[in-house]
């Protein structure tokens, strides 16, 4: 009997410690900080860690070109070359503005996926969240979820395009179309026209580096479909923060080829 | 007996940590969206509730308005009866920040061990609450602040202190809340309790489609307080109840929606870009 109370009592006393250590505290916050309080059922964990791919990432390179896979330039056709000749001269003239880096509307894709600001990817179940710092963008992407209908897609046309996800082994393919055409490919002006459709495959490298391939078709303005590879490391001590247009924001002079305008 | 004098010990040793009763159980899950079909919030000092066009004029002498917020509501008090539009975070695309953002008609909820995210539908901004941890040493003023959350028994609780003061983005005035840079917001989150009663507006087609309404799903209850002895002599607090949604967020862009010719020079733009 007093052999049972002693086991008791520790066991009461090592309960009591770890339930005091996750922080289950009152008023402000929680003081310590600790393991994460247990989770019901329904929030979503990876099933393997290759699956898990949510985090602060940010590339450590910069283009203001696209990088095509493979080498060469935009496979544009002569719709393609015309509207491409006539941003660039616009945007030189002044006569068009990007609208991107001084209205601060979203970048569209796959301009997005290059920029040298850190983004956030969140998983919760049946849904994918991408949260850019840049322009305070925000991709909600449902998992296997069909596109929305053809009308939907031409009457209520994103920035972002509308986008699902699915899992194809350990790489999350997320498609989208639906896009509206006032975004550019990269910071040259590259166009697209609004019956792009893009496929992208995310996928864990390692443990803290994640690759995004996107390929990009649309028939109306390329000869071909092309795609393009990003590459982020994770940065667990970053916290994506607030975006106002001119404001000042995080040093990104650290990024490979990014020019600050001084 | 000495064995048993380590047991009487260790059990009192145990019950002096003291602990809340709900310590460890499992904490509900809010993901999801919710929708509430009216634009801005009662105030106390508000005297025609949530409509838009709610008026404070004869909330002036509430005794819990600092004298420099009254003069605040009462400027744009005039210039709303004047026909001119009253500047504010959301008709200028700012970050409209805690607590004005709640003014706007859709949330929805990320939840995960370590943060939760909120989404605000409709200007299309977000903010994270970092769970189970202290806010940290030195807090830098920033648009939404910083929050920190627990979970006590079935409430999401959200302390968020660091709330910047910003008088340019119009976050401060009618529809705003006026408050100084000592702004400490809780936030309480809940799903009512089925004895309970909504007070969620009847959906009008208005923000959200009233049929993505999930029928019998939980009504999420927001409680927020704001206190701030700088701007009000007492703390008040307002009850906000969301119906659960079906549908989704959608992409919200402010800058592309700003028709008023007056407004549209307030917009933030950048002379220069960043990179």
């Amino acid at each position: 009997m007093p052999k049972f109370g002693v086991a008791l009592a520790v066991a009461l006393l090592i309960t009591s410690t770890a339930e005091a250590q996750r922080g289950g505290g009152r008023g402000r916050g929680a003081q310590e900080d600790a393991a994460p309080a247990p989770s019901a059922g329904a929030i979503y964990t990876a099933p393997t860690p290759a699956m898990n791919v949510s985090g602060v990432w940010q590339t450590e390179s910069y283009s203001p070109k696209i990088q095509l896979t493979g080498g060469g330039d935009l496979p544009y056709n002569d719709k393609g070359k015309a509207a491409y000749a006539m941003n660039m001269a616009a945007l030189k003239n002044g006569s068009m503005r990007d609208e991107a880096r001084h209205l601060c509307v979203p970048d569209g894709l796959p301009r997005m996926l290059g920029n040298p600001y850190p983004f956030q990817l969140i998983q919760t179940p049946g849904q994918v969240t991408i949260v850019y710092e840049l322009n305070h963008v925000i991709r909600i992407i449902p998992m296997d979820k069909p596109l929305p209908n053809a009308h939907e897609l031409e009457v209520a046309p994103y920035y972002s395009g509308h986008s699902v996800a699915h899992w194809d082994g350990d790489t999350l393919v997320i498609e989208s179309a639906g896009f509206n055409d006032k975004t550019f490919l990269d910071a040259t002006g590259a166009p697209h026209s609004d019956s792009m459709t893009t496929v992208e495959r995310i996928k864990k490298l390692n443990d803290t580096r994640l690759e995004d391939v996107i390929t990009v078709n649309d028939p109306e303005m390329f000869t071909r479909a092309w795609s393009a590879r990003f590459v982020y490391d994770l940065h667990p001590e970053i916290r994506i923060e607030d975006y106002v247009c001119g404001e000042k924001h995080r040093d990104i002079s650290k990024v490979r080829g990014v020019v600050v305008p001084r | 007996m000495s064995r048993w004098f380590t047991a009487a010990s260790i059990i009192a040793l145990a019950s002096a940590v003291a602990l809340p009763s709900w310590a460890g159980s499992p904490v509900p899950d809010f993901n999801g969206v919710y929708g509430r079909d009216a634009h801005n919030y009662p105030k106390p000092y508000m005297t025609r509730g949530a409509a838009r066009n709610a008026t404070i004029t004869d909330g002036y002498n509430n005794p819990i308005l600092k004298p420099w917020v009254v003069e605040l509501l009462r400027r744009d008090d005039l210039v709303e009866k004047n026909g001119h539009p009253t500047i504010t975070a959301h008709s200028t695309c700012y970050p409209e920040g805690v607590p004005y953002v709640f003014g706007g008609t859709q949330i929805q909820i990320l939840q995960t061990p370590s943060e939760i995210t909120t989404i605000f539908g409709d200007p299309g901004q977000l903010r994270t609450i970092y769970m189970n941890r202290p806010h940290s040493k030195h807090v830098e003023p920033s648009w939404y602040g910083e929050s920190v959350g627990h979970f006590e028994r079935d409430t999401l609780v959200v302390d968020t202190i660091g709330i910047g003061v910003h008088p340019e983005s119009g976050s401060m005035g009618f529809f705003g809340t006026p408050h100084t840079g000592a702004l400490h917001l809780i936030e309480r989150y809940r799903y009512l309790r089925p004895d309970e009663k909504s007070t969620a507006p009847r959906p009008k087609n208005d923000s959200f489609d009233a049929d993505a309404v999930i029928k019998d799903g939980k009504v999420l209850r927001l409680t927020f307080t704001v206190e701030d002895p700088g701007a009000y002599r007492k703390p008040w607090s307002v009850a906000l109840d969301y119906l659960p949604l079906s549908s989704r967020i959608r992409e919200y862009v402010c800058a592309e929606n700003v028709r008023d010719k007056d407004l549209a020079p307030l917009l933030p733009t950048a002379d220069t870009p960043d990179f």
